[in-house]
């Protein structure tokens, strides 16, 4: 009887042991003393920088909503902030959560920007060929969806864009084609 | 077996706890180890991104989680971002993002959805980013789980083990003593030419052979002394009693021309003359039973008829009404492979012993028991008491109705002949209660089986 009972307490201790976590949890964190942590990573600048340090901004970058037209959604930069820095969100899309919010972009990610800065007010954007392979009204979305996000960065004379260093010039809705696109050429697109 | 079993399984649990715990904390803590190294070399590279090509941030994240199994959650200036649209921050405590959000390097082991993980939370102000980086243990649990399986079946297997060798051993170290205690039994029951074989198992058990079967040849040498001597004694007391036996017969002849008093002393030489005489032929024929002089003489013969004839040759010398002989019908022919004068034997001294001490035998009775025959003599007397049932039969030995006066005097040694006797055909003998009310001696003989 008593060997029986020692035998039943060991197989209820597997029993119980086969159900636990080997690997103990633990019930708060546990902080690592600042003087063990190596490679700097707990400095208030960038080690062997000139005591750099990474800001981030957050600036407009405009995206297309449900009723087709552009929007502003804020997004983080590197400060200080550069035209270039600001449309390369442009191609990348809307993040999850703007997805989650109807938000997409008329630009595809295929899209390469190649150069982008301001002078005199006006933007002057290089990118890659497909814009020119966009059906015309969606043309004009992506088109106007660079335009604002420049204007947003100080680009208040419009934007001039050229595709692989070769000209682009916009076709607008009444039949006309330019090449300096203004904010009042594609205001209507605009979320007012 | 147990002890060894349990001895075994005590030390192979205690060293396979230890090594268990022992790996355990290893594996562990260089797991975490490993992985807290490793978080500190991502975060690095994730800071420089962030400094030299913030816009290939996505990329490098991929890149790390790709290489290092891990999932990479980032705070940057206040928003969220993983790669992982389905990791759940609750990945991550709030206690953990509280410590690194004042700036503390932390860990934690944490229980998600039944997965084990590891996070590493790391501040890196020069950025404005935290970095929680989560580690799957899974992994190591399932090895510590393999482990402990391993170690517990090697546990198992060691008990297993133990016990069998342990009992091996013991039962090897404990044979001789074994044999021992069997010739001890053998040398007890009387068989005196039992001794033990000379072995080459190791030096004390070859002593402890030389040393038994020594001290078993100085007890027969010297029980052959004694009744060699009782022999002997016997022997020259014969001769003596006998003229003294033949010179009482002859002043018995003369009874009538004796004083009364010459004749009380007459009467009481002849009677102790005639029990020295009985004492002398019971030590003579113990002597050469002792001796294993006494020769039998074995006849198949049938029971029955067997015990009435010598029940009636005592009646004869004893005078009195003949006890009542009960027999079985399926005894009627029944045989037993005995020495007549020993049965005759038997059969007197244990009526001669009722005569004595219980007013004579009230019933002989006869019954089957399997394969032997059960001869029971009964009286109506006091009875043995329940201490002396196996005493009675020891030499000499005076019971409690031998002290009574009124009871003749015997030689002490009837009772000691009829085992000896009963023991010689194969039978045994025991002193128990009868239903009269007396004592009753109980023999068994083994039936011979006869071809009809």
């Amino acid at each position: 009887m008593t060997r029986r009972r020692h035998f039943g307490a060991i197989g209820l201790c597997a029993l119980v042991l086969s159900g636990c976590n080997l690997v103990s949890t633990s019930s708060a964190p546990t902080l690592i003393n600042s003087n063990n942590v190596p490679l700097g990573l707990l400095a208030p600048t960038i080690p062997f920088s000139d005591f750099a340090r990474v800001l981030f901004v957050t600036r407009d970058v405009y995206m297309v909503n449900k009723s087709e037209l552009v929007v502003p959604e804020p997004q983080l930069v590197t400060s200080p902030p550069s035209l270039f820095d600001v449309l390369y969100y442009i191609p990348v899309g809307p993040t999850t959560s703007e997805q989650l919010r109807g938000i997409s972009s008329q630009v595809p990610h295929s899209l390469v920007v190649n150069q982008a800065t301001i002078q005199d007010g006006v933007a002057l954007v290089d990118v890659s060929n497909q814009l020119a392979q966009l059906p015309s009204v969606a043309r004009r979305v992506a088109v106007a969806q660079f335009l604002f996000t420049a204007v947003a960065m100080g680009a208040s004379e419009g934007i001039r864009i050229s595709i692989n260093q070769t000209p682009f010039s916009l076709t607008l809705a009444n039949g006309t084609s330019v090449s300096l696109i203004t904010p009042s050429d594609l205001a209507y697109l605009k979320k007012s | 077996m147990l002890i060894f079993g349990l001895g075994t399984l005590l030390l192979s649990s205690l060293l396979g706890t230890l090594t268990y715990f022992g790996v355990r904390d290893v594996l562990i803590t260089q797991q975490q180890q490993t992985d807290l190294q490793q978080s500190y070399v991502n975060a690095a590279l994730i800071r420089n991104t962030l400094y030299t090509a913030p816009l290939t941030l996505t990329n490098e994240v991929s890149s790390i989680q790709q290489s290092a199994d891990s999932t990479l959650l980032l705070n940057i200036h206040g928003e969220w971002r993983t790669l992982n649209p389905q990791m759940p921050f609750i990945d991550v405590s709030a206690a953990a993002m509280e410590a690194t959000r004042h700036g503390h390097v932390s860990t934690e082991t944490r229980t998600v959805q039944s997965d084990l993980v590891y996070v590493v939370g790391i501040p890196m102000q020069s950025v404005q980013t935290e970095i929680f980086e989560v580690w799957q243990l899974d992994g190591l649990e399932s090895n510590l789980r393999t482990l402990l399986i391993i170690i517990g079946s090697a546990a198992l297997f060691t008990t297993v083990l133990g016990a069998s060798g342990g009992v091996w051993v013991s039962r090897r170290t404990l044979r001789p003593l074994v044999v021992v205690s069997d010739a001890a039994a053998k040398i007890a029951g009387g068989d005196f030419a039992t001794r033990l074989p000379t072995t080459h198992a190791g030096s004390e058990v070859e002593q402890l052979t030389e040393s038994f079967n020594e001290m078993v040849n100085q007890l027969v040498t010297k029980l052959e002394r004694d009744a060699r001597f009782a022999s002997d004694v016997s022997h020259e007391l014969r001769s003596p009693l006998t003229a003294l036996a033949m010179s009482a017969s002859i002043l018995e002849q003369h009874r009538e021309e004796l004083a009364p008093a010459a004749q009380e002393s007459l009467t009481l030489l002849s009677a102790e003359i005639l029990v020295f005489q009985g004492l002398i032929e019971d030590l003579i024929e113990l002597s050469r039973s002792d001796a294993g002089a006494n020769s039998l003489t074995l006849e198949v013969l049938p029971i029955a008829e067997l015990t009435r004839q010598a029940v009636r040759s005592v009646m004869r010398r004893q005078g009195g009404n003949e006890p009542l002989v009960e027999v079985d019908a399926d005894l009627e022919e029944a045989r037993v492979l005995v020495d007549r004068r020993r049965f005759e034997r038997i059969i007197a001294n244990l009526m001669d012993n009722a005569q004595h001490y219980a007013g004579g035998t009230v019933a002989v009775r006869l019954s089957r028991a399997g394969t032997h025959v059960t001869l029971n003599v009964d009286d109506a007397g006091p009875g043995i008491s329940e201490g002396e049932h196996e005493h009675v039969f020891e030499r000499f030995y005076r019971g409690r109705a031998a002290h009574d006066r009124s009871v003749v005097r015997g030689t002490g040694l009837g009772l000691a002949l009829v085992r000896e006797h009963v023991k010689s055909l194969d039978g045994e003998i025991h002193a128990t209660a009868s239903p009269e009310g007396g004592a009753r001696f109980q023999m068994k003989l083994p039936l011979v089986e006869v071809p009809s």
